[in-house]
């Protein structure tokens, strides 16, 4: 049965179906969801109210004290609505003979508790306007946005201080897919930003393009491979692989534009697709999906994403899948302390960077980013090692 | 909410609900629970007009879509296979409706999974990346899933292949 088949197929079934009448249903129902919201939004606003008057009334009980700040920042609200029950806690399950826990979901995400990091910073927002550059610096996030098309619109990079910064990105060619030619693909993926941050590799048709982030060098490079879309680097940031034979998913291949090969066997698990591993000394963090955890079971949904630490000392935490706006949530970004790993969260709309303590299962918020409205179509970010 | 929006909205929904149906009812394999599906996803993009109106709404509706619809399939429980539900409400001749009554039971013998790749890899023609994105799932698993959902359709519906004149040639 051909792909072709199929098509024929599936368009004689669909042209089949007879057209519904829902437009106006629609909106007197988007119509009645908004004024609940709003009344909804009141309720809370009103008992918010009232029990901020019950606390003080309770707590200035005569003796003149109020309450006051603590200051801490590593507590500050990271979102509306307060943080989550306090962390930390014991572990769900055992996976591999290390701890797991199960994450937050999506909607958890925004009360979590925030965490300050060096190296990242507490927001990130790309919807201001800035000017073209092509020497952005050391960055440690590279956004992309495609048209329908897949055409990329816009590249921005994101200094350590959260500094944004948009690449100029002349003469780049749609990306065609080998597996099918008809089908295009962003020439921006989750690995394009080197380890470092200082070099951002694009796929094109046969090659591919490295900036020079710092220098504002630019560099085209042809490649053996015709599939050069899932280009990554090397943990050193010194080489770019080109991965190839994904139709074989339990077999990444690694190849390098000087035509030496390897096996990437990095995970004992077994190799993933190519979301890059993090290490920092005997440890290392990858982000992986298509592991059912029966032990967790329904509460993580079928294809929950985890963030597995190996080798030293062994841990995972689950996060569930079954959001309503469901997405490849995440991938490591890096070790931001001895137990800490750095990863992002990404919906529809939403993309986060949260931190794991991988002893006591805490989980805060990093970074968040805001993104521009007219990036509506596909947003894709890589981010560099942030580990130190 | 302004009266212009719920103009334009309901122009472009009344433009674009069949287009989507039609990939709804593929998802589903159910007409009733097809208008469902597309009922909840258009009124997200009505919430969201505002912003959407210039932008992909189509796009975005396909994505709720897909995604409402795998939400639902993992709160039932996975992997369950149903019995063929009957032809939508439509056209009916015999040839062409047999030939649809065997892709529709073909599909039920799909995972959920397995069905919504080949939906949106054959119907949408989304990419890889596209699909893997839009699924939540990684691009590996819709290469394998792909292969997997092709070979299951071979092996449960003989039927369709001699009806292809794939058989006995």
């Amino acid at each position: 049965m051909t792909e072709q088949r199929v098509r024929e197929l599936l368009t004689d079934v669909a042209d089949a179906v007879p057209p519904p009448d829902l437009a106006a249903r629609a909106w007197q129902r988007s119509v009645r969801v908004r004024r609940r919201r709003v009344a909804a939004t009141a309720v809370v606003a009103v008992g918010t109210v009232v029990a901020v008057i019950g606390v003080v009334g309770v707590l200035n009980d005569g003796s003149g004290t109020m309450p006051r700040p603590d200051g801490d920042q590593e507590t500050r609200m990271a979102a509306d609505g307060p943080p989550q029950a306090a962390l930390p806690r014991p572990p769900d399950t055992q996976i591999n003979g290390g701890p797991a826990w199960v994450g937050p979901t999506i909607e958890e995400e925004a009360r979590l508790p925030a965490h300050s990091s060096a190296v990242l910073p507490a927001s990130i927002d790309l919807a201001s306007s800035v000017p073209a550059t092509d020497k952005p610096g050391p960055s440690v996030a590279a956004f992309a946005a495609s048209d329908s098309e897949n055409h990329l619109k816009e590249v921005m990079l994101v200094a350590h201080d959260g500094h944004v910064s948009r690449l100029e990105t002349p003469n780049l060619d749609i990306v065609h897919n080998p597996d099918n030619g008809n089908d295009t693909v962003l020439p921006l993926n989750i690995s394009s930003l080197s380890p470092d941050g200082r070099k951002l590799v694009l796929a094109q048709n046969h090659e591919v393009v490295v900036y020079d982030l710092v220098s504002g060098a630019r560099q085209d490079l042809p490649t053996r491979n015709e599939e050069s879309y899932n280009v990554g680097w090397t943990p050193d940031s010194s080489e770019i692989q080109l991965p190839k034979g994904v139709m074989n998913p339990d077999t990444l291949q690694i190849t390098t534009p000087q035509g030496q090969t390897q096996v990437d066997s990095s995970d004992p698990d077994g190799p993933t697709d190519i979301w890059p591993p993090r290490t920092r000394g005997e440890l290392t963090a990858q982000a992986r999906s298509d592991q059912p955890v029966p032990a967790l079971g329904s509460r993580l949904g079928t294809d929950p994403v985890l963030i597995r630490v190996w080798r030293a000392q062994r841990a995972t935490l689950a996060l569930p899948s079954d959001t309503e706006d469901l997405g490849p949530r995440s991938r490591v970004v890096g070790w931001l302390g001895p137990d800490d790993v750095a990863f992002q969260s990404q919906d529809y709309g939403t993309y986060r960077v949260l931190d794991w303590d991988t002893h006591t299962g805490e989980v805060r918020v990093v970074t968040n980013v805001t993104l521009p409205d007219s990036w509506n179509h596909g947003v894709t970010a890589s981010w560099a090692d942030v580990s130190h | 909410m302004v009266k212009g929006d719920e103009a334009s909205f309901t122009a472009w929904a009344a433009a674009r609900q069949h287009a989507l149906m039609r990939t709804a009812f593929l998802l589903t394999g159910d007409y009733q629970r097809a208008e469902d599906l597309l009922q909840d996803a258009l009124t997200k993009v009505a919430l969201r007009w505002s912003r959407l109106a210039d932008g992909q709404p189509e796009a975005y509706a396909r994505t709720i879509l897909v995604r409402d619809n795998v939400s639902w399939w993992r709160r039932r429980g996975r992997e369950i296979v149903v019995e063929a539900p009957p032809e939508p409400p439509g056209r009916h001749d015999t040839v062409a409706s047999e030939r649809r009554m065997l892709v529709t039971d073909a599909l039920n013998h799909l995972t959920d999974k397995q069905r919504s790749i080949l939906v949106l890899r054959f119907y949408e023609d989304f990419s890889v990346p596209q699909t893997a994105q839009t699924l939540g799932i990684s691009e590996g698993t819709v290469k394998s899933q792909t292969h997997a959902a092709l070979a299951r359709l071979r092996q449960k519906a003989p039927e369709l292949a001699e009806l292809l004149g794939e058989v006995g040639r």
